[in-house]
């Protein structure tokens, strides 16, 4: 249907793109910037997001021609990374061309260092997310000419990056007082000090990663409790072995909103701050991780498993001095258990008994680990004619691997 | 204009539009109100004299009111609805950039939709090439520009 009229000369750029958001398909799209210059200008500044993982040598171009990206997503994966992968060149390139960034995610990008952090400092002052995992070369020099430079700042990821110490817990609440969430698993130079000061100025945070920061005692968590209070959602504290119940009291008097709670190899918490957990955060609570924490005992277990009504995921992995008797609650109950995933692999006094109480109140379970528990076999459940709940992958000795389990992600 | 129970249409009150090219109309408010420039004016009780659209010629005006009129029919099924719209848009493109440009221009939401998705079906399946050709649009690339742009496209990935 060929015409006399160009539709370039009749209708407004504004026109032309309603009718570009009219076009499902990718391919759609892309014939769409090929017709002339004027539609691959409407076509690249309509784009918000942008993520590639061939090789940055296009970078410079890809900013001039997606002026309005929103989104980067240059992140790698751990195995496979392409040489030399991201540089700090290139973040100049970023931090001079993607002036509307919210999100930049470098996740393993190992070639980066404090020079191009200082680049997204300068030039980024809108930038939201930042996702800097596993960059090990970073250091507080860098990271701080991002905290100060990006005041905007809500969500920020440093797992890995083993350098950071307290310095930029300090530039973080100086600047970022918006920063709901901070990753910073394996940042073992973090302490109780650096904490007290960063929810000093950080007080919405929701999501607090501190796994195997291994220096953080219950002064840094009261800190934390104390300051960002009904904010907090998660919290992670894997092998923070220094942490006791004063932690968790904390948690008890101030975080009513506490989903997710990740306590696994804490030995020195007890029932009795568990049992008040349960009590406070009995609808919140939908995560829980205490693999490791050999003191616990029925008492609290049981508290947990008929108080938290909304509770998903459950590691009790190695708490050696649970029992059946933990479950037992279980069979007077009304209300279905939520549960989704279940971990009770290295428990040896359960046996198949409390399993079967748990199946029959139990129908959203999905995962159920019960490696290294002697009493509890293929053949026991066999025997006992135990019916497993619809989809419920059940792990004996060994049988499937964790990453079969990948989908599941709560217990992190 | 025609006898009807629903409230709005009893009130019988009229608007009257003036095209750029002078040519006057006169239109119930409920079928007016399609467009959301109108629905205002009416909510706020403005407009004695003919209101002047300079941005619409009387030929395209008679037509989206035509449209209007149809859409604004309580007794009117969806399925006539849809067959109704499928006939209104199925004209040459210079009428249809017209529709276009006075939906915009009156904010009536439904209409642009029509008349966009309908220059969006035009594009859809086609090459840039035979794009150009439907659209009358001048290849303004270099071989080696497109050339670059086909490389780009393929390493930007994402949705």
């Amino acid at each position: 249907m060929a015409s006399s009229v160009c539709i370039n000369e009749i209708l407004t750029d504004d026109e032309i793109r309603l009718i570009l958001a009219k076009l499902g398909s990718d391919k759609d799209m892309e014939a769409f910037g090929l017709v002339c210059k004027k539609w691959l200008y409407l076509q690249s500044t309509e784009r918000k997001r942008l993520a590639a993982r061939a090789g940055i040598h296009m970078l410079r171009k890809m900013a001039a021609r997606f002026s309005r990206v929103v989104e980067l997503d240059l992140s790698q994966s751990a195995s496979r990374s392409f040489f030399p992968g991201v540089i700090d060149s290139d973040l100049f390139v970023i931090a001079d061309g993607f002036r509307c960034l919210r999100v930049l995610n470098l996740q393993n990008c190992k070639g980066i260092t404090d020079a191009g952090m200082v680049e997204i400092g300068h030039g980024l002052s809108s930038l939201q997310c930042l996702d800097v995992s596993y960059c090990r070369k970073l250091t507080d020099k860098g990271l701080s000419a991002v905290a100060e430079g990006c005041c905007e700042l809500k969500s920020l990821h440093l797992t890995g990056c083993r350098f950071v110490t307290d310095k930029l817990l300090h530039a973080l609440s100086k600047n970022c007082h918006n920063l709901e969430e901070l990753g910073l698993q394996g940042c073992t130079n973090i302490s109780d000090s650096g904490l007290t000061n960063l929810v000093n100025g950080c007080q919405r945070i929701k999501f607090l990663d501190i796994n195997k920061c291994s220096n953080v005692g219950d002064g840094g968590v009261l800190s934390v409790s104390e300051a960002c209070a009904s904010s907090l959602r998660t919290l992670k504290l894997l092998d923070c072995y220094k942490i006791g119940d004063a932690s968790i009291f904390s948690l008890v008097r101030f975080c009513k909103n506490l989903e997710t709670l990740i306590v696994g190899g804490c030995r020195n918490i007890s029932d009795e701050s568990l049992k008040s957990l349960a009590d406070s955060c009995k609808n919140s609570l939908k995560n829980l991780r205490m693999d490791w924490c050999s003191n616990i005992s029925d008492s609290a277990l049981s508290c947990i498993l008929n108080q938290c009504i909304n509770l998903e995921a459950l590691d009790i992995g190695c708490c050696e001095e649970v029992t059946d008797a933990a479950f037992q609650g279980l069979g007077t109950r009304e209300i279905e258990l939520s549960l989704k995933v279940l971990k009770v692999s290295n428990c040896p006094k359960i046996t198949i008994a409390a399993i079967g109480l748990l199946f029959d109140k139990c129908n959203s379970l999905e995962y159920l680990d019960v490696r290294s528990c002697p009493l509890i076999t293929k053949a026991g459940f066999d025997e006992a004619g135990l019916q497993f709940p619809t989809r419920c992958m059940v792990n004996f000795a060994g049988s499937l691997s964790e990453s079969d389990v990948l989908c599941l992600k709560p217990l992190i | 204009m025609s006898s009807s129970s629903s409230p709005m249409q009893s009130t019988g009150r009229k608007l009257k539009l003036k095209s750029k090219d002078d040519e006057t109309f006169e239109v119930e408010e409920a079928v007016a109100v399609k467009s959301q420039i109108f629905k205002y004016m009416v909510e706020d009780g403005v407009s004695n004299g003919p209101i002047p659209l300079p941005n619409v010629n009387g030929k395209t005006l008679a037509r989206v009111l035509q449209w209007c009129q149809k859409h604004a029919d309580p007794t009117i099924t969806e399925d006539e609805l849809n067959k109704y719209d499928a006939g209104f848009i199925d004209v040459d493109q210079a009428v249809l950039y017209d529709l276009l440009m006075a939906a915009n221009y009156l904010n009536i939401e439904e209409l642009l939709k029509l008349a966009c998705m309908r220059v969006a079906d035009m594009i859809k399946g086609k090459s840039p090439d035979e794009i150009r050709r439907t659209f009358n649009i001048k290849n303004d690339f270099t071989p080696e520009e497109e050339e670059e742009v086909r490389k780009e496209n393929a390493w930007a990935l994402g949705p």
